[in-house]
């Protein structure tokens, strides 16, 4: 049995966008494997026919990484155009054959939705005013010189967003036309034909200046070529889970500058009168799953199945498949360990989701909660060949009265009476939440002999607002946990030598290693990753620092309560560390800016603290989930070489 | 006669490096000219014959800027050959004679080298880069060097391991160190006399003996520098000050002495004027020469026209002349090396780099508002050597500044100028731009500056002064440690209200704003705390001092000395001085430049300016140039430095002429 090691993220496979077929026949999903030549990531499609479970790859380019049924017997996957801003799309049969070209679509495409009459409804970005004459030996915008009038001006995992909108246009490839249906300064998000194919549902927000947090959600009727627009402007603030039920609209929204401490209610509206109701307010985000590196890709988060309406979301350390009807009421059909995507058949859900510590599977799973099926079995021979260490499940009691979860994973080879080092390792968020999930950073972690642990802290997703709603506590009570938790793991397992503990996270969780390590000495080795350190700066730095950021700090800007920012700032407490910190950071990070990380590391080496900055070329906060291959390693080939360099076990 | 533009400065020669020959006939120096198509400066070098004052081009250099003479008649040029790194990289030597011809290749050194200098016994001495993180190519097959390269330049991050971990205009510096070597053609030797983690700044090498300044460091980087000499004669090394103490502002061989001006910094920080001392090379205590540490050693004196590198002083028998920054302009000063007696050589303009050999001393210099050309100072009366840009001046017409003096609340009176617009016509109004400098420690002269000349032709007025802070009046007046946006804003504030009493044909309501680096974070103050202007462009500045004292090429020095304050200790004294918290009082539409590789004042201050602006409602744009640095309005690519003054301009014509 081999220990984990870095390189196997070559060995895993990563599953998202299921999809059932037309008429429920076949199942089809996007199957992703990290390519070390090509330093990316070879995406294929594969087919199961659902009667019979056969699983077959449809043989590619490796660049097949979305797909829709255009029929029962085949897909259309788009290919980025030979020429540049143009997007081709294939057509191939699912039994067997070659692609062949569709069409050619003259722009970047993005999101592509099937219309009646072959026509398409695609999502591409582009500038509000593109520069039509090119000057010959001038400074030309979006290559020698890049210029930013609005706010947010960049967004993190897209770049440079200043000037430019997510439009909506109606493709027709009788005649290669294409009209935009979505006015100058709307942002599209997302959008849905209506069931009886005449409407284009869609929402987002048309804005000059600043955008605001608010949403628009929009009606465009094909015959007519009119929008309506069916909420009242400000109202809500619409998540992702938006769409048609039946005739009815679903949306999932809270109001405006809330949602980072209120769960938000789910409505239905009535696209022709814009009547809505609240049907229900759970108590919690929907399509929420626990977080780690072994997903990649996207896929449908809910799905309406006549009365009924089925999605995922967090219970603890959980993540269930539930299911709704119109009333409000709920149930949980299934538990996982993670839920990345997934789709309704008649009876069944399939989904990519994580169970019994394993990496991404396909699963078939009654909506009647029977037993689920593993559909697939992408790794089975690299379970069956590497020593695995599973997570145990611990609980310990806040300062609040909370039961908290927690893990630790143990020491592969692990020999009771010997001493060993233990990480304590945080998650984003803050309104995030770990599972039992399969993770390879934690078993690379562990792999050496170390003890590595995790907990779901104050702050942390899956139960509910009042847990969640951090909002000017960052540094206190989640803080407290972290320690006491610590404390309960080290009574618990008291092979793990005190005197030999190491910290890290990742963006909040590169927050709350900066914290601890100004707060306490207890820990000889810290590993902040895109990580805040200063709120002064990225309140302002951070895409949505001006919303989320300053939403968390009571609403607090430079200019107002800049106190409170810095009281919250761990870079105020810099003096105090003692601890060799490794700061990763990656240059494109617009979400937490790469200045958070030099901050603290610049104050380091001035204290003669022993501390380094690993900062990636060309990636953004997403590194270490969907970050290219090698990037990816060179973070955890540091991050690991850190804890053996300065936690050497007594 | 045609009106200045934006795109003047490309028809503009730019003159660099002089350098008069040993036995003192020529002098040879660089020109560069820009062009936009292909977005550079190309350089060549050229001859000046002081018996008949011919003046012509020698040939063209693809990668120099700055070369020595091998002898009376010829001329010693680099030339790199390849690679990227360090130790993989190979640069070539060339030669030319003054009589013409083609260059021949001397001789190439496995190095990345810099100006080579003959020692007079067949070797040469230069620095070579180094970068401590390469991996080591001894024994390595040509073959396998290059697949251990590729993967080192292919690797997707950078690891920063020390402070600066950066440097403007360098790119990323952790791990490199500057080394010195020194080379023998004859059989090919190359011979190391500095070890990381030294890092030499610069030498000089002269009769045999090499003086080297520098500092060793590997954690943080001090601003103190240790002073070497090398003899090439017994190979000996000594140590003639050690880096604990000084700061080294100038330093030059006398017969077997080393000339510093050093300073520690003590009184006035590390921006203080030094005093000359001599340290003999067998050794001892530094001796003091004399003292100068009123005036700047070097030229503060700014403008937009001068391109290039140069030296700022030289030895020519016993004299040192070196330049020397004084009130409104600079100026060479002779230091007699026995008697320590300094006098003036020149008055009047700015002088750039300087060179003197054989009797003659020469100087690139800007003088009567004109362009940078070569002046023959040898019996102090200036005369013009060059004429490169007569012509094209002559086709323009250019604004003189008009010097006035204002009392503020100061010791001394403010010394700046009022520039007319264009075709200016008493009686009518017309908008002003209030421009101000950087540094702190720098200084505005008459000398000509094309953005101004620019903006004056576009019909505005243009004010501008050397406020407390500036180079020029000495230690004391220069000094605003703890005071930004003190005294400064009220010498700036005070010039400008008397230019408008003095000058009423200014619409007091029509005035624009802007400046760079310090000059940018003075604007970004001034927006905070006044109304008055209605457009302002802030250009590579400074908004946050926390920000710029962890990111920065300087910053993790520069704050605590010029502020007084580290975010460790007193961080309410930094943010209290932290432009950005006052933007929510902005009224004026401002234009943020910037560039995305300025390491001296990084990119995170114009995120969080323009940010901060636009969440309070500010009409404002972010112009962010792409592979510029803080040098860009000085030394940036063609294209870039001509879209930033349109910028400039279209900002300030949508906002002041309505």
């Amino acid at each position: 049995m081999e220990k984990i090691k870095l390189e196997d993220l070559y060995q895993y496979h990563f599953l998202s966008e299921v999809r059932v077929s037309p008429k429920g026949g076949s199942v089809a999903f996007v199957e992703r494997m990290a390519d070390e030549e090509k330093n990316g990531y070879h995406a294929r499609i594969w087919i199961m026919e659902a009667a019979t479970r056969k699983l077959s790859p449809l043989e590619g380019n490796g660049d097949e990484a979305a797909f829709c049924w255009l029929d029962e017997e085949t897909i259309l996957f788009p290919r980025a155009g030979e020429k540049a801003g143009t997007t081709d799309f294939y057509r191939r049969g699912v039994q067997s054959g070659e692609a062949e070209k569709a069409f050619t679509i003259p722009l970047a495409v993005k999101q592509f939705h099937a219309l009646p009459d072959g026509k398409w409804l695609v999502l591409t970005r582009r500038e509000m005013e593109p520069e039509t004459e090119e000057r010959p030996g001038h400074a030309q915008n979006g290559k020698d010189v890049y210029v930013f009038d609005e706010l947010p001006f960049w967004g993190d995992g897209i770049g440079f967003i200043s000037g430019t909108r997510m439009s909506g246009f109606l493709f027709d490839p009788a005649d290669g036309s294409v009209r935009q249906i979505t006015s100058k300064t709307f942002d599209m998000e997302g959008a849905q034909v209506s069931p009886d194919g005449n409407k284009i549902l869609y929402w987002g927000v048309a804005f000059t200046g600043i955008r605001p947090d608010w949403k628009q959600l929009m009606e465009y009727d094909i015959a007519t070529g009119e929008t309506r627009s069916l909420l009242p402007d400000g109202l809500l603030r619409l998540t992702p889970q938006v769409g048609y039920w039946g005739s009815e609209i679903f949306v999932e929204a809270t109001a405006p500058h809330e949602s980072v401490f209120h769960s938000p209610d789910l409505y239905l509206i009535n696209p022709a009168t814009c009547e809505r109701r609240v049907f229900c307010s759970p108590d919690g985000f929907l399509a929420t799953s626990g977080i780690g590196d072994m997903s990649l890709g996207a896929g449908r988060t809910w799905a309406a199945a006549g009365e009924k309406l089925y999605t995922f979301r967090l219970n603890h350390g959980d993540t269930e498949l539930l299911c709704f009807d119109k009333n409000g009421d709920f149930h949980a059909v299934a538990s996982f360990e993670g839920i990345a995507a997934f789709d309704i058949s008649d009876a069944d859900a399939y989904l990519v989701a994580f169970r019994e510590h394993r990496p991404q599977e396909l699963y078939r799973q009654p909506l009647d909660s029977s037993t689920a099926e593993r559909l697939t079995t992408f790794h089975d021979g690299f379970l069956a060949s590497h020593q695995v260490s599973r997570p145990e499940h611990i609980t310990f009691c806040s300062r609040t009265g909370e039961e908290i979860d927690g893990w630790v994973i143990k020491p592969p080879d692990y020999v009771p009476g010997k001493k060993y080092p233990g990480i304590l390792n945080i998650h984003g968020g803050p309104k995030a939440a770990y599972s039992a999930q399969y993770y390879h950073e934690m078993q690379l972690l562990a792999a050496p002999g170390r003890f590595v642990f995790y907990t779901n802290p104050h702050g942390s997703d899956g139960r509910g607002q009042d847990y969640f709603n951090m909002v000017g506590k960052w540094g206190t009570i989640d803080y407290q946990d972290f320690m006491d938790f610590t404390d309960e793991v080290l009574r618990c397992y008291p092979d793990i030598d005190p005197e030999c503990l190491g910290v890290c996270g990742g963006s909040y969780g590169g927050y709350m290693t900066n914290w601890i390590i100004g707060h306490t000495q207890r820990f000889k080795a810290a590993c902040a990753m895109r990580c805040i350190s200063n709120f002064v700066s990225s309140v302002l730095t951070c895409d949505k620092g001006y919303l989320f950021l300053s939403e968390h700090m009571k609403g607090a800007t430079p200019w107002k309560d800049a106190d409170f920012l810095w009281e919250k700032s761990p870079l105020k407490y810099v003096g105090n560390v003692t601890t060799p910190t490794l700061f990763i950071h990656s240059d494109t990070d617009y979400r937490c800016r790469m200045d958070e990380s030099l901050q603290m590391f610049t104050s380091l080496k001035q204290q003669g603290v022993h501390s380094k900055v690993l900062l990636i070329h060309n990636e953004c906060h997403e590194l270490n989930r969907s970050g290219k291959p090698h990037s990816r390693l060179a973070r955890l080939q540091a991050l690991c070489g850190w804890f053996s360099q300065y936690l050497t076990p007594r | 006669m045609k009106q200045i533009t934006c795109n003047t400065f490309l028809d503009f020669q730019y003159l660099s490096a002089p350098a008069v020959s040993p036995d003192g006939r020529y002098t040879a120096y660089i020109r560069q000219l820009p062009d936009l198509e292909s977005n550079t400066y190309p350089a060549s070098l050229w001859l000046y014959c002081h018996a008949d004052g011919q003046d012509k081009e020698l040939l063209p250099l693809e990668t120099a800027r700055i070369f020595t003479w091998l002898d009376a008649e010829n001329i010693l040029f680099s030339k790199k050959e390849k690679g990227d790194g360090s130790q993989d990289a190979t640069t070539s030597y060339c030669k030319v004679s003054v009589h013409g011809g083609e260059a021949e290749v001397l001789f190439t050194v496995p190095v990345k080298g810099g100006a080579a200098y003959p020692l007079g016994d067949g070797r040469f001495v230069l620095t070579a880069a180094w970068d401590c993180r390469q991996p080591s190519l001894e024994g390595l097959s040509a073959s396998e060097a290059e697949t251990a390269m590729k993967a080192y330049r292919e690797q997707p991050f950078e690891l920063l391991e020390e402070v600066p971990a950066w440097g403007n205009g360098l790119g990323f510096t952790s791990g490199t160190r500057n080394r010195l070597c020194v080379y023998d053609p004859a059989d090919g030797t190359l011979e190391y006399l500095t070890e990381p983690p030294f890092k030499v700044a610069d030498f000089s090498a002269k009769d045999g003996k090499v003086l080297y300044i520098g500092n060793r460091f590997e954690d943080v980087q001090t601003l103190r520098n240790a002073v070497y000499v090398w003899d090439a004669g017994t190979g000996e090394t000594r140590c003639l000050l050690a880096q604990d103490k000084y700061i080294v502002k100038l330093f030059a061989i006398w017969k077997d002495k080393a000339v510093l001006c050093l300073t520690d910094g003590q009184a006035y920080g590390n921006g203080q004027n030094g005093d000359f001392y001599c340290i003999d090379f067998a050794g001892g205590e530094p001796a003091l020469l004399t003292k100068h540490d009123h005036h700047c050693v070097g030229s503060t004196v700014g403008t937009d026209c001068k391109l290039g590198l140069g030296a700022a002083s030289c030895v020519m028998d016993d004299t040192l002349y070196y330049i020397s920054t004084v009130d409104t302009g600079s100026r060479i000063e002779a230091l007699d090396l026995g008697t320590g007696a300094a006098v003036p050589v020149t008055s009047g303009g700015s002088v750039e780099f300087i060179s003197a050999a054989a009797g003659k001393l020469v100087a690139t210099a800007f003088r009567e508002n004109r362009l940078g050309e070569l002046y023959d100072f040898t019996d102090g009366e200036p005369v013009p050597m060059t004429h490169a840009n007569d012509a094209v001046l002559g086709e323009y017409a250019i604004a003189a500044p008009e010097y006035m003096e204002v009392q503020t609340g100061g010791d001394l009176p403010i010394q700046g100028w009022v520039m007319k617009p264009a075709g200016y016509v008493p009686g009518q109004k017309y908008p002003a731009i209030l421009s101000i400098h950087g540094g702190p420690r720098l200084s505005y002269g008459d000398i000509f500056f094309h953005e101004m000349q620019t903006l004056s032709a576009a019909g505005y007025f243009v004010i501008f002064c050397n406020p407390r802070g500036s180079e020029g009046r000495g230690n004391a007046f220069a000094d605003i440690r703890g005071r930004f946006g003190t005294i400064d804003y009220e010498d700036i504030m005070g010039f400008l209200d008397a230019a408008l009493e003095k000058y009423p044909d200014i619409d007091p309501e029509r005035l624009g704003v802007g400046g760079g680096s310090y000059g940018g974070f003075m604007t970004n103050w001034i927006i905070g705390h006044t109304g008055r202007f209605k457009a302002a462009c802030s250009q590579r500045s400074i908004c946050d001092w926390t920000g710029m004292e962890g990111t920065t090429d300087i910053g993790y020095y520069f704050v605590k000395g010029q502020i007084g304050a580290s975010h460790r200790e007193d961080h309410e004294k930094l943010w209290e001085k932290s432009p950005v918290r006052y933007l929510d009082q902005c009224k004026t539409p401002t234009l943020v430049l910037h560039s995305d590789q300025d390491y001296r004042c990084w990119t995170m201050q114009a995120y969080e300016l323009f940010a901060a602006l636009q969440m309070n409602r500010v009409p404002s744009r972010l112009c962010m140039f792409s592979g510029e640095n803080h040098e860009l309005s000085r030394s940036g690519r063609p294209r870039q430095k001509l879209r930033r003054l349109e910028e400039i301009t279209a900002w300030y014509d949508k906002y002041l002429k309505g």
